[in-house]
């Protein structure tokens, strides 16, 4: 134990061994002075004085070693040493708890920052999504009308190019009948190349009989030439119309079939196409408006879920608050046992008067701060289970009247239930 | 959009009640204590913690009730003595919750004392 006190700052059955020689020293020259004031005069006296005050001023600066001091300190030095040491124990654990309570808050209150600004952001996507969503269905229903007002021209459309079709069918149809008619004139092209031929065997014949008739014959001779020339030039004619009604016959057998190609990859069978594209496009649009609806319905459920969370994880917070009204119970707790063992203290030192209440009752106290119920029950749970109070006489000025205070404490409080009633409307 | 006053003198509840309430769609203020609360009580509903310095909430209650005759008035408190209770309700408080009180179930009793919340 190292002792600092100065001596003159402890009770006398405390002080060192020197000390005490020096104080006795002292006494017995006064004393001595005192019954044979001619054997020892005040000089003598003095001296003795003057060194008992010098030795204690000493032990004012110089810490007694009690190392070096080989007596053990007794039951009563030990005790009244750790309930000095209790008041510096209590600092430290009020300090512990407070530490406590500010951590547990700003950890709290970090944590609930943050959910809100998860909800914020939440709900700011949310709006996005919900905006974004909202402007597609505007446009895919829309397209999905536009879709519908093309797909109907379309088939007007092709309606239209089928009549026109079937008109170019019937056209063809009727060229190709002029054309059969035109090759049908080819037998009469035939017929006046023959006639022609016999014309010019007349003519032949006619020219034989004119020189047989000699002079006589001479007109008829000319006639007979003339005729010839005239079925000569007939049968080139009927050559001509042949090759022209062949010529013809070919040209309309070439038209139509270029028509026939061309028919073969009509507008009506393109339209036909873009109606079937404008249709599936249209079945698409039709499938993305529901999905969009089905969408937000989704997302407007999910963040439901994710608001109820978040309120719900905002309320269990308030643990923290709860906490800290037990843990500022035990912090003021622990003041009134620092304040009740440092009256001890002095007590044990001759200092003070005994403390106000005896322990007992400043435990009977603490049931005054406390105001939930669980407080109470633990409180009397851990009384219950240390087992009763030990059966001592109180003091005299304690036990006559019990004081308000600790009377009040001892009245039973009807609590509201733990666990029910924990919401009434009046 | 309603009005909510929260008097606590717990920052973390009244954060959590102001965070819970908000996001409920209510517009929310809030005070410290009772003595801090008296000017700044509001016509919508008001939300009262019992034990704080200063001015304890029954006290405020008292005096919000000559301010305020019909505006509802919820104590929510970790007090478990039924004395407090009663003295709230004589004050005038409209109901008594004991903390903690979840977010969703602080909306469905917000709901039932504040029509059209």
């Amino acid at each position: 134990m190292n002792d600092e006190h100065p001596a003159a700052a402890r009770p006398w059955h405390r002080w060192s061994k020197r000390d005490l020689t020096l104080v006795g020293l002292a006494v017995a020259g006064v004393a001595a002075h005192v019954v044979a004031p001619q054997d020892v005069n005040w000089l003598t006296v003095g001296a003795l004085l003057a060194g008992t005050l010098i030795g204690l001023l000493l032990g004012h600066t110089t810490p007694v070693p009690t190392r070096t001091a080989p007596e053990a300190p007794g039951p009563g030095d030990r005790v009244a040493q750790d309930i000095a040491t209790l008041r510096q124990a209590f600092a430290v654990l009020k300090c512990q708890v407070d530490a406590t309570i500010q951590s547990s808050e700003q950890a709290v209150m970090s944590m609930m920052t943050r959910m809100n600004r998860v909800h914020r952001n939440a709900a700011d996507l949310r709006t996005g999504i919900a905006d974004a969503v909202q402007r597609s269905q505007s446009l895919s229903e829309q397209s999905l009308a536009t879709a519908d007002e093309h797909g109907q021209a379309v088939t007007a459309l092709a309606r239209h190019q089928q009549q026109l079709d079937e008109a170019r069918r019937d056209n063809l149809g009727r060229v190709g009948a002029v054309a059969d008619r035109v090759r049908e004139l080819t037998p009469l092209a035939a017929l006046i190349s023959d006639i022609s031929r016999q014309t010019n065997l007349l003519a032949i014949n006619a020219s034989i009989e004119a020189a047989r008739a000699g002079p006589e014959g001479a007109g008829f001779k000319v006639v007979a030439t003339e005729v010839r020339r005239l079925s000569t030039q007939t049968a080139e004619a009927a050559t001509r119309i042949t090759e022209g009604i062949a010529t013809a016959a070919r040209t309309i057998e070439v038209e139509m079939a270029q028509v026939t190609a061309a028919s073969a990859e009509s507008g009506c069978a393109q339209l036909d196409t873009i109606a079937a594209q404008i249709q599936r496009m249209g079945s698409t649009l039709g499938d993305v408006v529901p999905y969009l609806g089905e969408l937000s319905t989704r997302m407007d459920a999910g963040m439901a879920i994710v608001t109820e969370d978040i309120i719900n994880t905002l309320g269990d917070m308030q643990f923290q608050d709860i906490n800290r009204q037990l843990l500022e119970q035990i912090h003021n707790a622990l003041g009134s046992l620092s304040d009740h063992f440092s009256q001890i203290y002095q007590l044990i030192d001759g200092q003070a008067p005994p403390p106000p209440v005896l322990l007992e009752e400043l435990l009977a106290r603490w049931t005054d701060d406390y105001v939930m119920a669980e407080q109470r029950q633990a409180h009397a749970a851990a009384l219950a289970a240390s087992g009763p109070a030990p059966d001592r006489q109180r003091p005299a000025d304690a036990a006559a009247g019990d004081t308000p205070a600790a009377a009040e404490a001892e009245m039973p409080v009807t609590l509201a239930g733990a666990h029910g009633q924990r919401i009434e409307l009046f | 959009m309603k009005n909510v006053f929260l008097v606590d003198d717990s920052a973390t509840m009244l954060m959590s009640l102001k965070g819970t309430l908000e996001i409920s769609g209510f517009k929310v203020d809030t005070a410290g204590d009772g003595e801090a609360a008296l000017g700044k009580l509001k016509a919508g509903l008001n939300i009262t913690d019992i034990n704080m310095p200063r001015m304890d909430g029954i006290g405020l209650i008292r005096e919000a009730r000559k301010l305020l005759r019909f505006t509802p008035i919820l104590a929510l408190t970790t007090e478990s003595q039924q004395g407090k209770r009663d003295e709230a309700k004589t004050s005038g408080a409209t109901g008594w919750l004991v903390k903690p009180v979840g977010g969703a179930e602080l909306v469905k009793v917000i709901k039932q004392v504040l029509p059209g919340a």
